[in-house]
């Protein structure tokens, strides 16, 4: 009986830890630990210590191929800013998102053969919330269901500016963190059994009623 | 007292290793005794007894001159913190491993190593203040004054070279209990990981402990 309820807390504690151990990054999508390919590393194949990739200007210590594609971007009649080309941490996204290069290029290694399957945006973006513009008081005001980003706050302690642009622009970053570090509860914190996915754990700010879409659209 | 007891261990160290430590340095990449140009102890490279000096360095005494190369450092737009120009013992590190460092005396460039010569701009940001402050700001960072390090104190105790982050926040270059990295070039996968627990690191970065001991990601 002893033995049991031993085994009883120390099983409780293995699945407790794991809980624990999966806050972050680690058991996320982006969590390749359990590949060949990444060596079991949480970090390398997208950033290294040293000699990382400068083809995107201000990346962070960026190490994987970086995507030359080129896009068809989002535009509409209604549309006031003007989206260009994917640009600053947009690019490094779709470096892995456009389905042009190989999840496992990283370092000094090219010759990867998966590509993302379900997380294909592909190069026409056409079909996805517009990206790479800036994002101002000007444009605000002009579009009228805008909210000013140099002074409304995010809710994540700063102003929209502040916590979701990249110098002023609208990036993929804008409402997704690569780090998923919203999700404390590994696999099931985004599936569960009944239902396939909540993708609303890797956002910047919760979906639930659309508070993401309304952080920056006033309608 | 003790100070001069101090230098007299580190005096005989240096002169006398090869007794204190048998054939086997534990130097790993760094034991120089092993190339033409690095004289009889595997620490002069670093380290020099100056005959007749008396003063007791608070760091080693380095047998050449700093770097005087002008570094562009790393900038980013998520960046917090503000990396200077290289300081503390990052400007000793430089003084071999700075991509501008030409072949002099001990100014070694070794041959044919090129990714030995660091480049700031595109390395891990250092020589700034890393304290609780910047861990607050930044969301993402532990606070170094509390967090341990797995190396038995904080990270500001273990990692930290008077509060700041520097190239031996992450490198021990004496790193003793990796003799094994010697075999790093034996290691090389095919995927670019150039056996990653063999560049005289702190601590392991298997599963990126290294980094996740700092980056609460
Ligand atoms: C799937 C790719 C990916 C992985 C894996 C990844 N990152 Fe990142 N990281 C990014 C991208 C893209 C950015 C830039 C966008 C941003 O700041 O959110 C970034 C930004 C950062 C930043 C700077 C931004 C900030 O908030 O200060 C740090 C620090 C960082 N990553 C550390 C890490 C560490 C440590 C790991 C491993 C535990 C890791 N990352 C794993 C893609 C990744
Ligand atoms: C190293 C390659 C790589 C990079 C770089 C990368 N991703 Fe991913 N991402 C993946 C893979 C693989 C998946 C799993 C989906 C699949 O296989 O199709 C994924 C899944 C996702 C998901 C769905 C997962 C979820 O929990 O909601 C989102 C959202 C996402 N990525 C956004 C981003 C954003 C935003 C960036 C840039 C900041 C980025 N990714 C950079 C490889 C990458
Ligand atoms: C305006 C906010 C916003 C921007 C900008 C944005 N996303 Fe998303 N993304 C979302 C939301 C919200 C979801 C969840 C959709 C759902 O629940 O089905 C999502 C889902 C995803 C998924 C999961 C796969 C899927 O189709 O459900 C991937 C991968 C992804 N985004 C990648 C990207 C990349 C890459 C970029 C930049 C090119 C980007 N996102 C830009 C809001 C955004
Ligand atoms: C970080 C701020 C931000 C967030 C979050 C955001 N948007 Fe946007 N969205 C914008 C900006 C800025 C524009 C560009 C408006 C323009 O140029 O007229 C835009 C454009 C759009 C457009 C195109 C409008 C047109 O005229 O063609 C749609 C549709 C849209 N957003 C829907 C959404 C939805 C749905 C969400 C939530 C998933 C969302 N947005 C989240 C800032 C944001
Ligand atoms: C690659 C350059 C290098 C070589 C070779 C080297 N050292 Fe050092 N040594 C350093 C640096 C840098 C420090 C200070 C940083 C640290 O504590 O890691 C240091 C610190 C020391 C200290 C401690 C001084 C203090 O202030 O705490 C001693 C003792 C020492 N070295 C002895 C040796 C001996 C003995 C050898 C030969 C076996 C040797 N070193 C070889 C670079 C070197
Ligand atoms: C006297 C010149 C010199 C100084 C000073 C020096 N290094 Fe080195 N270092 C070298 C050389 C030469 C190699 C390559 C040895 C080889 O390839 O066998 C090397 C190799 C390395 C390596 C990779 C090999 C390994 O596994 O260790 C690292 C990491 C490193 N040094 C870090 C540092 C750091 C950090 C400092 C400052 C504390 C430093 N070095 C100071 C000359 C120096
Ligand atoms: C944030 C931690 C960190 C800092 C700070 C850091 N390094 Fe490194 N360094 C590493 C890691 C990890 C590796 C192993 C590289 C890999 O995994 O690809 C490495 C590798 C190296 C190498 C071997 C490169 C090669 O290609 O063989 C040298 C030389 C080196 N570092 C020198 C330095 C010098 C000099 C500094 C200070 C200017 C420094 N490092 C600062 C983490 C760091
Ligand atoms: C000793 C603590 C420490 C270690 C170990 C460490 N880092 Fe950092 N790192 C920092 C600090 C502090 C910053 C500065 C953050 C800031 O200013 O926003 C930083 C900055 C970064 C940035 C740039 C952030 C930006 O906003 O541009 C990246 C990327 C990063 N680290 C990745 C790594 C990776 C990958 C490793 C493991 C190889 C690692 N770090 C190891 C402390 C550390």
């Amino acid at each position: 009986m002893k033995v049991l309820k031993r085994f009883f807390f120390s099983s409780l504690l293995i699945f407790f830890s794991v809980f624990l151990y999966s806050q972050g990054l680690l058991n996320s999508h982006h969590d390749f630990t359990g590949t060949s390919w990444s060596g079991g590393e949480a970090c390398s194949p997208c950033h290294t210590p040293h000699n990382a990739n400068m083809l995107v200007p201000d990346s962070p210590l960026w190490n994987h191929e970086v995507t030359t594609a080129s896009y068809q971007v989002y535009s509409s009649p209604t549309l006031n800013s003007n989206p260009g080309q994917p640009t600053g941490f947009s690019k490094l996204c779709l470096s892995c998102h456009d389905g042009t290069v190989a999840i496992e290029n990283h370092g000094s290694y090219t010759g990867g053969t998966q590509y993302v399957t379900w997380g294909n945006v592909t190069t026409d973006l056409r079909d996805d919330h517009p990206i790479s513009f800036e994002y101002n008081t000007a444009l605000a005001t002009v579009d009228g269901g805008l909210h000013d980003p140099a002074s409304t706050p995010s809710g994540l302690g700063g102003t929209i500016a502040e916590d979701l642009l990249q110098s002023g622009y609208l990036q993929c970053t804008s409402c997704h963190d690569p780090h998923i570090s919203r999700n404390t509860q590994g696999c099931i914190g985004c599936h569960n059994m009944a239902t396939r996915v909540t993708t609303d754990l890797s956002l910047r700010i919760s979906n639930t009623g659309s508070a993401l879409c309304l952080t920056c659209h006033d309608k | 007292m003790s100070k001069f007891l101090a230098y007299i261990t580190v005096v005989f160290l240096i002169n006398h290793l090869s007794i204190v430590m048998g054939q086997e340095s534990p130097l790993s990449h760094h034991d120089f005794k092993r190339s033409s140009w690095g004289g009889n102890s595997p620490c002069t490279p670093c380290h020099i007894t100056r005959s007749g000096s008396t003063k007791i360095p608070s760091s080693p005494i380095w047998s050449k001159r700093d770097t005087v190369s002008i570094y562009q450092v790393y900038s980013s737009t998520t960046l917090n913190s503000y990396p200077s120009l290289p300081s503390g013992k990052s400007k000793q590190c430089l003084a071999c491993h700075d991509e501008t460092v030409a072949n002099a005396n001990h100014m070694v460039g070794p041959p044919g190593k090129s990714s030995l010569h660091i480049s700031l701009r595109n390395s891990h940001p250092i020589s700034f203040v890393y304290d609780a402050n910047l861990a607050m700001t930044d969301h993402g960072l532990n606070d170094p004054s509390t967090t341990l390090s797995g190396l038995g104190g904080t990270i500001e105790e273990d990692l930290l070279e008077d509060g700041r982050m520097e190239c031996t926040s992450c490198h021990d270059v004496h790193n003793i209990s990796r003799q094994d990295s010697f075999e790093r070039d034996n290691l090389n996968d095919s995927k670019g990981h150039a056996g990653r627990t063999f560049f005289s690191l702190r601590k392991s970065n298997e599963g990126s402990a290294l980094c996740l001991t700092c980056h609460n990601i």
